[in-house]
This record gives structure tokens, C-alpha cells and sequence, in this order.
């Protein structure tokens, strides 16, 4: 019976094809409106996941803080990391240390922006080795003078020359290159550490004065979630005592992520509220071509109903109706839209990431059988309720 | 129970319509017994309620007054759903006007009653065959709009005929059709009756009327 009435439902699309058209425009724009919503949305999302994505760890990053209360001014040094390194579930501690200083090669010079790393820093970001190799674990600990220049840098020192192998000074120090590095901008808002020109092992530029650190990165296994890993870290700074967390920022990347997530999300939903709103206006002009649809079809109302059709054969058959003309329209809206979308993403996926999440869509697709029947209701239950005399008797 | 060869059965039917305090009586006590096998014809000018009376006996209204009995079951008390299953089950209807549905194939409208009456086993071979009767073999899939108005008029009798009627109801079935055509059809109708089938014709054209067993004439309301 069903299939019956879903034929005749698009036949009576046929019949009408603009009255029908126009009833789906207004679907097709609403549905049409959140899937680009929800594609942005997710697109943003994906994005933010993969820019901040670390290969096997949580990364958890701490600031000396200052306590209103105490009126005391947090302190983050050698011990602090050491301390940290022994905690299980911590993979591995760093401080984080830039520092800015001017270059030479030969005649060439420039000002460059350094960061000090361990050997494990470059694989846990994914950064992006172009040539060369990373640091080994001794260069590290023995504070070898060896560097990674970024692609940038290579242009400035080594416009001509081959930069593997070869050394630069750096304030009175002479670095050899081992590598060069793509510093993109993802890779600057991954590692949270902007520009870099040049990466040194980490005691290059670790205070020589004191031993205060502005701020380290706590690496901590995947098993603890963000919020976990975030307490473990607080607590074990504050030696356990409560009124000492405060003069610790904690922060885990994930929260970072999830926050900016947030941020973004309340904004998309406000312009999910707008496209609902656009797609109600869309089930109203169903709702309107179906009453008129069932006061010209009166007749044949009557003419179903004088061969037996039922009341809720009636109903059956434009509620049906209403939501083939709904579906439609959201369905024609998704097609287009994930074409749209692909075409799109083909061409600008760096600069602007979109992707069309499937749950979401589908449930798009049902909100438009459901705004079908909804404005199908009081049509149906008209026709259904016409006396079957009188319906035969309308011309 | 009434005598098992009743098809209907109406007593002292009446039936008005209130218009305000007015009451406006369009049947006005009306008996009537047709029994199964008859051709019966109700003849009366517009007005004399033999519209009414017709919809009475499609089950498609129900008395206001007096009792209307279907093959021995009252109507008085069956809900409007109830009484589209019997008017499925037991009543083919002919139309002037033939009131095929325009966006259905032929043999799709003559399936139309079986899809109500939740008869579901050989949809196609019954339409089929009961269309190749009527001469229709080569039409089955043809629109109403491209048929004649005989054809037209045929389609709608196997659609009558599609649920085993024990009543066909004919109203003014060769009103819409010119006279050649009228008279095939009436050729078919009887044809029918002397196959069996129990046949009401209204209708206030003589020679419609002069093909019944039976030719019963209204006025004013009344059976005279």
C-alpha cells in the first residue's frame, strides 16, 4: 500500500511540476542551509583535531602562577622536572625555552627566533623534516652545538650552497646544520610556539642566570584522558597540598582544543537555530500546497472513498504525499550540497575545510520526513474526513 | 435476517437535511426490496430525490429516519469506516461521469476497489481479465484522457465489477456518452443481468430505463 501511495505521490509531482517545485524550494533551502552549516562545522572541527593532533602522548603545559590569596608567585625549575620525570603515566618532561638571536654565514647574516628541544620533540608535533635528520639522544644530553634550520632560514644563509653539513655562527658559537625543517604555520600552532627559524638542543637556551622556567611541557601517556592527565600533573607540583595548586597555570592541549571547539560550535549552533527556522517557513508551503492539492483532489476523494478507501486510507495517502514532497526537496538539498561541497573542498580544502558528517545529515533527512508529516496532518485529516456524497458531488 | 435473495432492504426510509430551524425533507418514506438477480430502474425528474435515494443505496449516506438493511445487516449503526469495507465489498459503482481517476492506467483504476478491500492475490490477472471482457485487452496500460468515452465508460464497469459486487449501482451511466455508445453500454449492462449480476439504474431517460425488469418512479420525495 505504501509503494502504491509513494507512486502516486510522484506522479502528482509530475502532474504539478512547478506548484511542486516550489513547495521544495523552500525545503531545499532549509535543508540545504544546515548541511552547509554542519559541513563547515565539521570541517573546522576535523581541521582543529588533525593541527593539533600529537603522535602517542597528552601534552600538558605548565605556567608558574601567581595565588591572589598568598599573594605568592609560582616557581618552575630543574627540580620541578625531575620530580615530574619520575611520575608514572608521565612519559617525559621539557621545558619550553625561545630565545632570539643574530646569525652569520660567511657574508649572509639574519636574526633568528630559536627553540630549544629534546631528541623526541620534532616526531611527538609531526613536524615535517625536509632534509637531513633530527637530533640524537646524546647530541641532546651533551648539548652538542647542532641545529635544524627551518626551509626559511636556508633561503637566508644558504641561498646557494648546500646547507646539510654545513655551520653558521651564532653570538660567537659555530652550529652545524643537521637538518632542515618545513615550519609552516601549522607547525606554529601545533607546537604553540610561533616562528621558529632555528632548533638547538635545549640547554642552548635553557637561563644561564637562574634556573626559573617560564614554562614547561609535560608529555603524558594517551591511557590518561586530558582532565586526568591535567591533575596529575597539578597535584604532583603542589606536592599534594591544595592551597599550593594555585601557583600553577595547568593546561593540557586538549582542553586548548576543546575549548576553542566550544567557541565555535556555540556560534554554529546559533546558525543551525536560523536554517531551522528557514526550513519551518520550508514545511509551511507544503503544508500549503497540500491543502490546496486535497480541496482541488475533492473529488476524487469521493471517488475513493465510494470504492471503499478508508478513512485512514485517506490520510495514509497525503500524509505520504506531504512527506515525499519534504523529502524530496531535503534529499535533492543533500545531493546537491555534498556535490557542492566536494567541488569545493577540491579546490580550497587548505584554506577552508568542510566535510559532510553523516549522521548528522541523515538526520537532516529525517527532520524533513518528520516536517512532512507534521504539515501534512491538517490537509490529510481534512480530505479524510469529507463526506463521501458531497466529495462526489464537487465539481 | 431477511429472506436470503434481499440484496437490500429499506423501510420507511426518510431523509432530511436541517437548514437552520428548518428542516427540509428529501425522502419522505420510502420502502424498497431488491432482490438478488433483478435489473431495477428508479426513474424521477431533478429534485424528486433520486439522487438521494441513490447514495441510500451506495451506502455512500445513511438514512436519517427508518431502517436500511445490506444484505441483512442494518446500516444505521455502522461507522463511516465500516461502511466504505461494505461498500467495498458489496457495491459496484457506475458513474455519468465515469470518475476515473486521470493519473492512473486503466487497468490501474480498475484495481483501485481491490486495493481497498485488501483482496492482494492476482491484482493484475483480475483487472486484466475482466478489461480483455470488456473488450479492452489492448488499453490496459492506456490513460483515461487518451479513451473514448465508451472506453471510458467500460473501464468503470470492470472496475464495478472488480470485487464480486452483489450490487451494481449505475447513475445515469449513459448520460456523459452519445446515443450509439449509450446503447452499447446498456447492451453490456444487460448482458451482466443475465449473467446474474443484480443491477440499480438510476436514470430519468425512458429508454435507459425500459432495459430494467423493474422500472420504479420518484416524485417529490415518495416512490409512486
Amino acid at each position: 500500500m505504501f509503494w502504491r501511495y509513494m507512486k502516486i505521490s510522484l506522479l502528482m509531482m509530475r502532474s504539478k511540476p512547478v506548484r511542486s517545485i516550489l513547495s521544495l524550494l523552500g525545503i531545499y533551502i532549509g535543508v540545504m542551509a544546515l548541511v552547509l552549516i554542519l559541513a563547515i562545522r565539521e570541517g573546522i572541527s576535523r581541521q582543529l583535531r588533525e593541527l593539533y593532533s600529537t603522535n602517542g602522548v597528552n601534552i600538558v603545559f605548565v605556567h608558574p602562577g601567581f595565588d591572589d590569596v598568598s599573594r605568592r608567585i609560582g616557581h618552575l625549575g630543574p627540580e620541578d622536572i625531575l620530580r615530574l620525570q619520575e611520575v608514572r603515566g608521565i612519559h617525559s618532561v621539557m621545558p619550553r625555552a625561545q630565545t632570539e638571536m643574530d646569525v652569520r654565514a660567511g657574508t649572509l647574516s639574519a636574526h633568528a627566533h630559536l627553540l630549544g628541544i629534546d631528541d623526541e620533540f620534532i616526531p611527538l608535533y609531526r613536524l615535517r623534516v625536509l632534509r637531513g635528520r633530527i637530533f640524537l639522544p646524546e647530541e641532546v644530553r651533551k648539548k652538542q652545538p647542532v641545529c635544524l634550520i627551518s626551509a626559511d632560514m636556508v633561503r637566508q644563509l644558504f641561498p646557494l650552497s648546500e646547507p646539510i653539513g654545513a655551520s653558521f655562527d651564532m653570538e660567537g658559537t659555530s652550529f652545524q646544520v643537521i637538518g632542515v625543517l618545513d615550519w609552516d604555520a601549522r607547525a606554529a600552532q601545533r607546537t604553540s610556539a610561533g616562528n621558529i627559524d632555528v632548533l638547538v638542543p635545549i640547554d642552548w637556551t635553557l637561563p644561564k642566570m637562574n634556573s626559573n622556567y617560564s614554562m614547561i611541557e609535560v608529555r603524558v601517556d594517551r591511557a590518561l584522558t586530558a582532565n586526568q592527565a591535567v591533575d596529575l600533573v597539578t597535584k604532583e607540583l603542589s606536592h599534594g597540598e591544595p592551597k599550593r595548586e594555585k601557583l600553577f597555570y595547568v593546561r593540557s592541549m586538549e582542553q586548548f582544543v576543546e575549548k576553542t571547539k566550544s567557541t565555535n560550535d556555540k556560534l554554529m549552533r546559533a546558525l543551525l537555530g536560523i536554517a531551522a527556522i528557514s526550513l519551518l517557513v520550508g514545511g509551511i508551503g507544503v503544508a500549503n500546497v497540500m491543502v490546496t492539492s486535497v480541496t482541488e483532489r475533492t473529488r476524487e476523494v469521493g471517488i475513493r472513498k465510494a470504492l471503499g478507501a478508508k478513512r485512514i486510507d485517506i490520510l495514509l495517502q497525503f500524509l505520504v504525499e506531504a512527506s515525499v514532497l519534504s523529502v524530496s526537496g531535503g534529499a535533492l538539498a543533500v545531493m546537491t550540497g555534498a556535490l557542492g561541497i566536494s567541488l569545493f573542498t577540491s579546490f580550497f580544502e587548505s584554506t577552508f575545510p568542510m566535510a559532510l558528517p553523516v549522521a548528522p545529515v541523515a538526520g537532516c533527512l529525517l527532520l524533513t520526513v518528520l516536517i512532512g508529516l507534521v504539515a501534512g496532518v491538517y490537509p490529510a485529516s481534512r480530505a479524510a474526513s469529507l463526506s463521501p456524497a458531497e466529495a462526489l458531488r464537487y465539481e | 435476517m431477511s429472506a436470503s435473495n434481499h440484496i437490500l432492504n429499506l423501510t420507511n426510509v426518510h431523509k432530511w437535511v436541517t437548514d437552520g430551524p428548518e428542516r427540509i425533507e428529501i425522502l419522505r418514506g420510502i420502502s424498497l426490496s431488491i432482490f438478488e438477480g433483478e435489473f431495477v430502474a428508479i426513474m424521477g425528474a431533478s429534485g424528486s430525490g433520486k439522487s438521494t435515494l441513490m447514495n441510500l443505496i451506495g451506502l455512500l449516506d445513511v438514512p436519517s429516519a427508518g431502517s436500511l438493511q445490506m444484505l441483512g445487516r442494518d446500516v444505521s449503526g455502522l461507522s463511516e469506516d465500516q461502511l466504505a469495507e461494505l461498500r467495498a465489498e458489496s457495491i459496484g459503482f457506475i458513474f455519468q461521469s465515469f470518475n476515473l481517476l486521470t493519473y492512473l492506467s486503466a487497468q490501474e483504476n480498475v484495481e483501485l476497489p481491490m486495493t481497498y478491500a485488501h483482496y492482494r492475490v492476482a491484482l493484475h490477472d483480475r483487472s486484466r481479465e475482466l478489461l480483455t471482457e470488456m473488450n479492452l485487452s489492448h488499453r490496459l496500460s492506456a490513460y483515461p484522457t487518451t479513451l473514448s468515452g465508451g472506453e471510458r465508460q467500460r473501464v468503470a464497469i470492470a472496475r464495478a465489477l472488480v470485487n464480486h459486487p452483489k450490487l451494481l449501482l449505475a447513475d445515469e451511466p449513459t448520460g456523459a456518452l452519445d446515443s450509439q455508445t449509450g446503447v452499447q453500454i446498456m447492451t453490456l449492462l444487460s448482458m451482466l443481468h443475465q449473467k446474474g449480476a443484480t443491477i440499480v439504474v438510476v436514470t430519468h431517460d425512458a429508454a435507459v430505463a425500459s432495459r430494467a425488469q423493474r422500472v420504479l418512479n420518484m416524485k417529490d420525495g415518495l416512490l409512486v
